[in-house]
């Protein structure tokens, strides 16, 4: 098979940007471990493709339903294209395209040579045609890495069990709790971390450095302000105010707990039922509802599938260890 | 003027004593060019994930160990964000919602007595790169970059510069012979930062606190004290400066401490848990481990050294004070040399060589193989006590070999009775009056005599042996 990658992913001794100018020209040290597995699995390296800035989406603007990653793989460019999807940007596109994106639990596949964004929800994922491929990649590139120390103990993960049995459950069919404030939850957490990590785009070692700068603080502002997009800034400052001092406890804290909430609630439901099934609808009119949707496999730390079923385009979540189950939802006969 | 009693809290920054860096495999060692030891990780680059260094997480057990702290039974990590650039990440991994220990006692001797020092926590966290400015640019060395630290804070128990060093002492000499740290002031692998306040004594609230940092020695810790109490109370007793909480730099030079500025003093850092750091749990199986392998403690070696090997209390006492000696000590006792001796040549010879100023005896770098040398030649008669004590300062600045300084320089002791002999013969037919004076018992002149001797053999003769010839000689003639 012939892989690309979204930029926001690295490759040793290639200029990785992230779909970001504050990394102008800087060429990765290292290769993210998911790369590095494919290749030794013979798979074929095509290139980088540009996402939008570190893999993020934009929650100010409209939404587009393609992208540069999603017609790599409508025009046939390669057979699929490894992401990282926080956001739930890459689900929603590959879902109404008629692609399917698969992303295991978080702790199955390493974060090692991922541009970090947001990182207790960093997963790479896999988009591509065909459910079967997709099945195939993540088992490949699934599995223990020293280099990440936040991953399962499992060594190596079988997805190719067929399950007739499905206890699928849809949406409308059980009491979504806290649907409601998956959205705000999310992005109280995810601007925290993604302002955290960003700090170290600063002008300072590597990628831009504004021009003529006057002092370290003209350098500082000037670099991030010239260099980082507008949704990393919105979310940089959001980030802030969640974890300042006077706010800790009423934004971050309280976010930590309606997680732990919001997690046990739907632990036990995808205990009792295997998958649970959402409309993957691109209601573009109410972006904040659309994260909802795509908000809880990483906030829970569930696997994930957008694909097309009964000619819908669906997400599908189940928890660690049901993957077979819900694949076996979308692999054809 | 009332009366006026200083109240001080302290944090101690001490470098942990592992190989490699926190978070990373780069070396932690000092003293390498700069950026010498540096990888993906420690320079903030994308992509790389902190792995927690499990002997770092050790000797912050073991500094809980000796500090009679609780451990904490999970500890986890916390990120710490502000923008400087010795900082590659943009935010430094510390420990604020479950460090690695709590409630620990020091206990401390001064001149009134003993007294506990009550420990709030101590935490594990990374230090920060180095600023070089130099011809108009500033240049960032990352090598200090995420080299493991604990910080030990205490309470504010602390009521004059005297019980704060007594303490710094003892923290020095529990965390170096528990292998935790070398705690050397002058690299930055031992810092100290003072919260003092100063109230009417007899009160119970607390004064306003400052926070001085930037003290590189011992004696500068002591100043900055005196000078800053000083201040807080000519400010309460003349009301001519208003005192803010607030951190201050200590200049040392200038004997002064000065206002950092403001913006440091209002700095939120935004602290978080680290999620790529899964919590640690400490289990009692392993706290015991790090316990048993844990080296003897300066109590212990004292109790040793005073008990079978018979070593006076004063000496055993300054022995056990520096780590360092100790590591002498036992190195020189493994030659096989006898007791007696190692100690002289430890507290009498090596103790007053000129160490350099602000130096410790921790400080002290010698090839003890070669110290041991040139013990044994001595003892063995090759050279005599003074000759032996020049070799011994160049051993220590030049690490010359003794035995072969010894042939190239010709030094080895004239023990040619026939030469001494020859030279005495002669000095007494040179010095006809003295022999006279000596003849009518004044003792002086025979130090004269011996004096002389040593002169014309160069200082190479054994001092006894001429003695003795030399008595004989004098009755005789
Ligand atoms: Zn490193």
């Amino acid at each position: 098979m012939k892989f690309m990658m979204q930029s926001c992913l690295m490759v040793k001794d290639t200029v990785c940007d992230g779909g970001s100018k504050i990394l102008e020209g800087f060429k990765s040290p290292l290769s993210a471990t998911a790369y590095e597995k494919c290749v030794a699995a013979g798979m074929e390296f095509l290139g980088l493709v540009t996402p939008f800035e570190f893999g993020i989406d934009s929650l100010f603007c409209d939404c587009p339903d393609k992208d540069g990653t999603i017609d790599a793989i409508l025009e046939g460019k390669c057979d699929f294209v490894l992401c990282n999807d926080v956001y739930g940007k890459m689900s929603r596109m590959a879902a109404v395209n008629g692609l399917v994106y698969l992303a295991g639990a978080y702790g199955t596949v390493s974060r090692f040579g991922i541009m970090q964004t947001v990182s207790s929800m960093d997963r790479v994922g896999v988009l591509c045609k065909k459910a079967e491929d997709g099945i195939k990649v993540l088992e490949t590139i699934s599995g223990k890495d020293e280099k990440d120390g936040s991953m399962l103990d499992t060594e190596k993960y079988d997805y190719s069990a067929k399950c007739d049995k499905v206890k699928a459950v849809k949406a409308d069919e059980v009491e979504m709790k806290y649907f409601d404030l998956l959205p705000a939850v999310f992005y109280t957490l995810a601007s925290a971390e993604l302002c955290n990590n960003t700090n170290r785009y600063d002008g300072v070692k590597f990628g831009y450095r504004a021009p003529d700068v006057t002092d370290l603080n003209d350098l500082y502002l000037r670099s991030r302000t010239e260099g980082l997009g507008k949704d990393v800034q919105i979310a940089s400052m959001v980030g802030c105010m969640v974890l300042a001092k006077e706010n800790y406890e009423k934004w971050y804290f309280k976010a930590m707990q309606l997680r732990r909430m919001i997690r046990d609630y739907y632990w036990a439901l995808l205990t009792d039922a295997d998958v649970l099934v959402l409309d993957a609808k691109c209601d573009c009119g109410d972006k904040f509802r659309q994260l909802a949707l795509y908000a809880l496999a990483p906030l829970c730390g569930f696997a994930s599938a957008a694909a097309t079923l009964d000619g819908k385009p669906v997400e599908l979540v189940c928890k660690p260890g049901k993957e077979n189950i819900m694949f076996s939802m979308i692999t054809e006969g | 003027m009332k009366e006026y009693e200083i109240v001080m809290g302290l944090e101690v920054h001490v470098e942990l004593a592992t190989n490699s860096k926190l978070f990373c495999s780069c070396s932690a060692k000092f003293g390498a060019d700069a950026n010498e030891h540096v990888c993906p990780a420690c320079a903030g680059m994308p992509g790389m994930l902190p792995i927690a260094n499990k002997r770092a997480v050790e000797l912050g057990i073991a500094a809980s160990i000796v500090t009679n702290s609780e451990i904490t039974p999970v500890i986890s990590f916390d990120k710490k964000n502000y923008f400087y650039p010795d900082l590659s990440c943009g935010y430094q991994i510390t420990q604020l919602y479950a460090p690695i220990c709590r409630n620990g006692r020091v206990e401390i001797e001064t001149s009134k007595g003993k007294k506990d020092i009550t420990l709030k926590q101590i935490h594990i966290e990374e230090d920060a790169g180095k600023l070089v400015h130099s011809h108009g640019v500033s240049l960032v060395d990352y090598n200090r970059c995420s080299v493991p630290l604990v910080e030990i804070v205490s309470n504010p128990d602390f009521r004059s510069a005297e019980e704060v060093l007594a303490y710094l002492e003892k923290l020095r000499a529990l965390l170096s012979f528990a292998g935790v740290s070398d705690c050397k002031m002058q690299e930055g692998s031992m810092r100290c930062d003072v919260n003092l306040s100063v109230r009417e004594k007899g009160t119970t609230a607390f004064g306003v606190r400052t926070e001085m940092k930037n003290m590189n020695s011992f004696s500068a810790i002591e100043r900055a004290i005196e000078y800053e109490a000083q201040r807080h109370i000519d400010a309460l007793e003349t009301g001519c400066e208003e005192l803010v909480q607030e951190t201050r730099r200590w200049d040392d030079n200038a004997g002064k401490s000065f206002s950092m500025r403001n913006k440091e003093n209002a700095t939120d850092y935004r602290y978080f848990p680290d999620c790529d750091i899964m919590p640690i749990v400490v289990t009692d199986e392993w706290i015991e481990k790090v316990r048993a392998t844990l080296p003897e403690s300066a109590h212990d070696k004292y109790a040793r050294m005073t008990g079978e090997l018979s070593i006076s209390e004063v000496d055993a006492k300054i022995i056990t004070k520096s780590k360092r000696l100790c590591d002498i000590f036992d190195a020189l006792m493994a030659h096989g040399l006898p007791v007696k001796d190692v100690v002289t040549w430890i507290v009498t010879e090596l103790l007053s060589l000129d160490i350099g100023e602000n130096k410790s005896y921790d400080d002290i770098e010698i090839d003890c193989d070669k110290l041991a040398s040139l013990i044994s030649m001595t003892n063995k008669k090759v050279i005599n006590r003074t000759v032996a004590k020049k070799i011994l300062a160049l051993v220590y600045t030049d690490n010359v070999d003794p035995e072969t300084y010894v042939k190239e320089n010709n030094l080895g002791m004239v023990s040619d009775t026939g030469a001494i002999e020859a030279i005495i013969a002669q000095l007494i037919a040179e010095n006809p009056n003295s022999v006279k004076e000596y003849k009518e018992g004044n003792a002086k002149v025979f130090t004269f005599f011996v004096g002389k001797t040593m002169k014309q053999t160069a200082g190479k003769a054994d001092p006894t042996v001429v003695r003795e010839i030399l008595a004989r000689m004098l009755d005789e003639a």
